[in-house]
């Protein structure tokens, strides 16, 4: 493949595609079988992974870039396992009631294994006191304490009123009940005296009676706002009480805890809050005692921690990392990164209609799993994400995991929320996408570059040589054998590496695109047990690809039916002035295909102009224009230079509805144009893809195969002649990995390729027409294609020139009648 | 619990809403029992509007406010707030029960509840609100030994019962006799003793009676008729500031 091509000699069949020929014996020699197959030419990326997985300073979070399908995903979690079973098992977390603030959850960290076992024996805690302490209440000992205790304030105020009553007696006074109170009374004989009665008493005698009933009320007074202040002294006696007796049991359970928490200083101040709370609201347990027995089980056993009054004293395990079932360090990855998935959410339920929630609630999302270890994720599942890429940036800038939903964000949830402490957090994040996303992002995005540091590149193909062939052959075997299919023999292998060249577009080397030759395997393996075979066989491969090109070949058929039906105006035969067969391609998804194109140019006498029509409408992009261009400068450089340019000339792609881009047929436009200007038929057998440059050579384009391709399928369709054949750049027959059916068609002389290295080159196969050379006059001979390019533009100028003075003559002329009229 | 056809209707007496109130639940639950007719008898007492004319007379809010100079306009229109309020009140704790429920105004005096408001087989339910809601001694039965009552025992360890408080017995005696009516309720024996200055009438004195209730504290009293009719139930309730329930036979 390396050896110098000859230009302008249809090429040789066995130039045409990458031909592979491997033994059976020589499969996977000299490959390490010991474990799975290694990644093929990816070493920059694994050691660029490595290093963001070893190195301990900031932003050295990875990108992980390259095309799907070529491993990244398989590759970064080979290399995160790796390092993060060298790490030790990262802590637990929880979070717990805040006694002081219910709205702020309280944050603990605990060596590993730990979470469980506390909010085992939380539970267990509560359970034990929703027993003990209604037992403790009930008990005689309490109720005599707390009897005692009400009578004293009862009786206290009670014989403060009686005291009262026996004054008023004594005062011949009574007391009336009414809706507006009491009424103090002054009586006569035991009764209340009545208005006549007391207007018949003596001026002195009232007056004792209303000191006597003033006096009364002022008592009474005294007496009656006594009584709360008596209710209240007997509340903090009894709950002094009550703390007494609670703390008893409490103590109990709590040191219980202590011997086997105390040496965890977060814990034992922990239960130290406990002790205090549960003593302070003992009464949560006697609110709700068990009414009835749970079925067949008896009270006791029943899960009283579960009922909501007593979820303050339970434990929220947000990540337990239990020694005795995980080792090293996590390796998470979230494949539904909203907010709430990567740092937590906080859930809500419905009570009476108010959404409410407690530190229970509290929910962990990746980062909280992956904390102390690596977290993968994808890059475009997280930009698509809303608040998501903001919100890991800000928690890997602060070092920590703040959960804010996006109601909260938003200001949409107008309901109780919480405020958790942020959790610390130390992970390293590796990002998987396209290379599209990196160049955005670090484009675009400020925060990127110190957040993500290390790139790492997975490469889109590799060389070929003995030792990628080799791993490629492992990974075909290992490929079969992790999807349990038929063996691979060797005609299958010599084939999917062929196929491999080509998904690179270039012989020379493979396609990295593990994913798709996944596909073909697969297919050809169900095509095999379709034709009860007990091993894929190269037939089997290349069914597969066929079927997965006719799957996908309607477009194309579309495309071919019309030209055979002269609906798309295609010559496959003939010279015709002015008209090339040009070649695009068209990609849906995965499948690529050609379609030939007319091109045509017209010529005429002009002020050196070269019309691209399709840039005049709009339909022409950006590359096209510029190819257009380049050939403009070619003709302007290279002929009549003594004489100014005096061309109109234009240039179509005809039938071309949806648009052109790219430079891949200038070297065809140029040669039309030469051809209108020559007035030499094209000869319309052949095809033309290459670019061109203003020196007139030949550049390399892409998706040289399915041009060929695409004009050899028109050819067969309208009827191969022997002369059709493809013209190309020389620099493209090392991409070369054409089909069977075109490189057969060659072999037997029906189809030719030629590689082309100039446009005299080009024009002299398609016009039969020596190009012509300049000779030491400064002049191209006159029956060569350039001489008379130049002859043309020669006489356009003169007759330009001619006309000019002509009409300098006319516009004289009659301005001189005006005059003389 | 005596059957449901042993009381015809269960009615609550009071002379203001705050002391009928005290008595609607223990009407409810004695109701829910019993026919499932409450009738609330809201009385407005003579005595009160005629003393509301008087200059010196203020009115005490049970949290010990003076509300200042009364009328007997201002009065009047307290018991029709109060009328609406017990209305209110009643209404919504019967709603839930199936309890027929009813409310009527009288005017007089407590005691004229007695014949008034009742024929026999009905409960009877004199409200008065508690100082303070804690440290109640009990539930006292009061009957006389000359007399006794086991039904009113009956109904006192129901009462007893549903609120917790231990059972009280009060055998009223007459010279200075000692007695008890049954063995797991040991009674407190009180004397009346008649008056000497009344022998004509034979009325007896129930001075050391209304003293003992006067510092007790009871929770509620459950007492026979006769006895209401002779101690005064205006002069018992001043003196036990507590409901009084009284079945009427």
């Amino acid at each position: 493949m390396t050896d110098k091509v000859p230009t302008a000699i249809p090429l040789q069949p066995e130039q045409l595609c990458s031909r592979f020929d491997l033994e059976d014996g020589n499969l996977g020699k000299n490959i390490d079988r010991s474990g799975p197959s290694k990644l093929i030419g990816q070493d920059r990326a694994i050691e660029a992974i490595q290093l963001s997985a070893r190195m301990s300073g900031n932003g050295f979070n990875a990108f992980v870039m390259g095309k799907p399908g070529h491993g990244r995903h398989q590759a970064v979690f080979d290399v995160l396992n790796e390092e993060a079973a060298k790490l030790p098992l990262p802590g637990d977390w929880v979070y717990t009631h805040n006694f002081t603030d219910s709205g702020k959850p309280v944050a603990m960290e605990l060596p590993a294994g730990t979470a469980i076992k506390l909010k085992s024996a939380m539970e267990l805690l509560v359970d034990d006191l929703a027993n003990d302490i209604p037992a403790i209440f009930e008990s005689d000992d309490y109720q005599n304490r707390r009897r005692a205790i009400e009578q004293e304030f009862g009786e206290k105020h009670e014989k403060e009123f009686a005291e009262l009553m026996n004054e008023a007696q004594e005062k011949r006074l009574t007391l009336l009940r009414s809706p507006m109170g009491f009424i103090v009374a002054a009586t006569i004989d035991g009764k209340p005296i009545t208005p006549e009665q007391f207007g018949e008493l003596s001026e002195q005698e009232k007056t004792d009676i209303e000191k006597a009933v003033e006096e009364t009320q002022k008592k009474l007074e005294r007496v009656l706002q006594n009584v709360p202040k008596s209710e209240k002294k007997r509340r903090l006696n009894v709950e002094k009480l009550n703390a007494d007796m609670a703390k008893g049991g409490v103590d109990e359970t709590i040191d219980q805890l202590l011997k086997e928490f105390g040496h965890i200083a977060k814990i034992k101040n922990y239960l130290e809050t406990v002790r205090l709370d549960l003593i302070e609201n003992a009464e949560l347990f006697l609110e709700a005692s068990p009414k009835a027995s749970a079925g067949a089980f008896p009270v006791a056993t029943t899960k009283r921690y579960l009922e909501p009054q007593f979820q303050r004293y339970l434990i929220n395990t947000m990540i337990s990392n239990d020694p005795d079932e995980k080792a090293g360090a996590p390796v998470i990855t979230e494949n539904l990164p909203t907010l709430g998935n990567l740092v937590g959410r906080i859930e809500h339920m419905s009570e009476k209609g108010t959404l409410v929630t407690n530190f229970s609630m509290i929910k962990p999302g990746a980062l909280h799993k992956a904390n102390g270890g690596y977290l993968v994720l994808d890059v475009r599942q997280v930009l698509s994400e809303p608040f998501a890429w903001e919100t890991l940036k800000s928690c890997l800038q602060n070092k920590q995991i703040s959960i804010i939903s996006a109601h909260q964000r938003l200001n949409y949830l107008s309901t109780t929320t919480l405020e958790p402490d942020p959790i610390p957090l130390n992970l390293r994040v590796v990002l998987v996408g396209e290379r599209k996303f990196y160049y955005l992002l670090s484009a675009y995005d400020a925060d990127f570059a110190s957040l993500f540091k290390i790139q790492v590149d997975f490469n889109d193909e590799v060389t070929t040589n003995d030792e990628s062939v080799g791993m490629y052959v492992a990974k075909i075997q290992d490929i079969a054998a992790s999807e349990q299919l038929r063996s691979v023999d060797a005609g299958a292998i010599c084939r999917i590496l062929s196929e491999s060249s080509r998904l690179a577009d270039d012989a020379e080397k493979l396609s990295l695109d593990v994913g798709q030759i996944r596909d073909i395997l697969m297919e050809a393996d169900y095509w095999a047990a379709a034709a009860k075979a007990k091993h894929i066989t190269d037939q089997h491969i290349e069914k597969a690809i066929t079927e997965a090109e006719i799957r996908a070949s309607r477009p194309r058929e579309h495309i071919q039916e019309a030209i055979t039906r002269e609906t798309l105006l295609i010559d496959t035969e003939g010279g015709v002035v002015g008209q090339i067969n040009a070649l695009s391609v068209h990609q849906i998804a995965k499948s690529r295909f050609s379609r030939p194109s007319r091109v045509t140019a017209r010529v005429r006498m002009g002020k050196g102009k070269v019309v691209d029509i399709e840039r005049e409408v709009e339909l022409g992009g950006p590359l096209h224009s510029k190819g257009v261009l380049i050939l403009s400068g070619y003709l302007a450089t290279h002929f009549a230079l003594d004489v100014p340019m005096s061309l109109w000339a234009s240039i179509v792609f005809e039938q071309s509805y949806g648009g052109v881009d790219g430079d891949s047929a200038s070297a065809a436009e140029l040669i039309c144009l030469l051809s209108a200007l020559s007035g030499c038929p094209i000869d319309q057998s052949y095809s033309v893809t290459g670019s061109v440059n203003q020196h007139g050579q030949i550049q390399a384009i892409g998706g040289v195969n399915e041009k060929i391709e695409g004009f050899f399928d028109i050819c067969v369709k309208k009827g191969l002649t022997g002369s059709q054949g493809v013209l190309i750049p020389i620099a493209n027959v090392k991409h070369l990995a054409l089909r069977s059916r075109v490189v057969d068609a060659v072999e037997q002389k029906k189809f030719s390729i030629i590689p082309i290295e100039t446009i005299d080159q080009g024009i002299e196969i398609l016009t039969g027409v020596p190009a012509g050379e300049r000779n030491p006059s400064g002049s191209y001979p006159d029956n060569s294609i350039n001489g008379m390019v130049e002859h043309r533009l020669r006489e356009f100028a003169i007759n330009l020139e001619s006309f000019s003075k002509g009409l300098a003559k006319r516009i004289e002329a009659d301005t001189e009648k005006g005059r003389s009229s | 619990m005596n059957s449901k056809a042993d009381y015809q209707e269960v009615i609550i007496s009071a002379t203001c809403f705050a002391d009928a109130n005290a008595t609607i639940e223990i009407a409810t639950r004695l109701a829910t029992s019993a026919t499932g007719n409450i009738r609330a008898v809201l009385v407005e007492d003579e005595v009160v509007i005629q003393h509301a004319k008087l200059p010196m007379v203020h009115a005490i809010t049970q949290g010990g406010r003076d509300s200042g100079a009364i009328t007997a306009e201002t009065m009047q229109q307290a018991y029709e707030r109060d009328a609406s309020d017990l209305r209110r009140v009643l209404e919504k704790a019967t709603e839930h029960l199936s309890l027929m429920c009813s409310i009527e105004r009288q005017t007089g005096g407590l005691n004229s509840t007695l014949h008034q408001s009742t024929k026999k087989g009905d409960l009877l339910l004199y409200g008065h609100q508690a100082l303070g809601r804690y440290g109640q001694s009990g539930i006292y039965v009061i009957t006389l030994a000359e007399n006794p009552e086991p039904e009113l025992i009956d109904l006192g360890k129901t009462i007893s019962a549903q609120y917790q408080q231990p059972l009280k017995l009060i055998l009223l005696t007459s010279n200075d006799q000692v007695g008890n009516i049954t063995p797991d309720v040991p009674a407190i024996n009180i004397s009346i003793n008649t008056k000497a200055a009344n022998l004509k009438t034979h009325e007896r004195d129930f001075r050391g009676l209304l003293d003992f209730l006067n510092l007790k504290r009871p929770a509620n009293i459950v007492t026979s008729l006769r006895i209401a009719e002779e101690v005064s139930i205006e002069t018992m309730l001043s003196a036990s500031r507590c409901p009084i329930i009284v079945p009427i036979t």
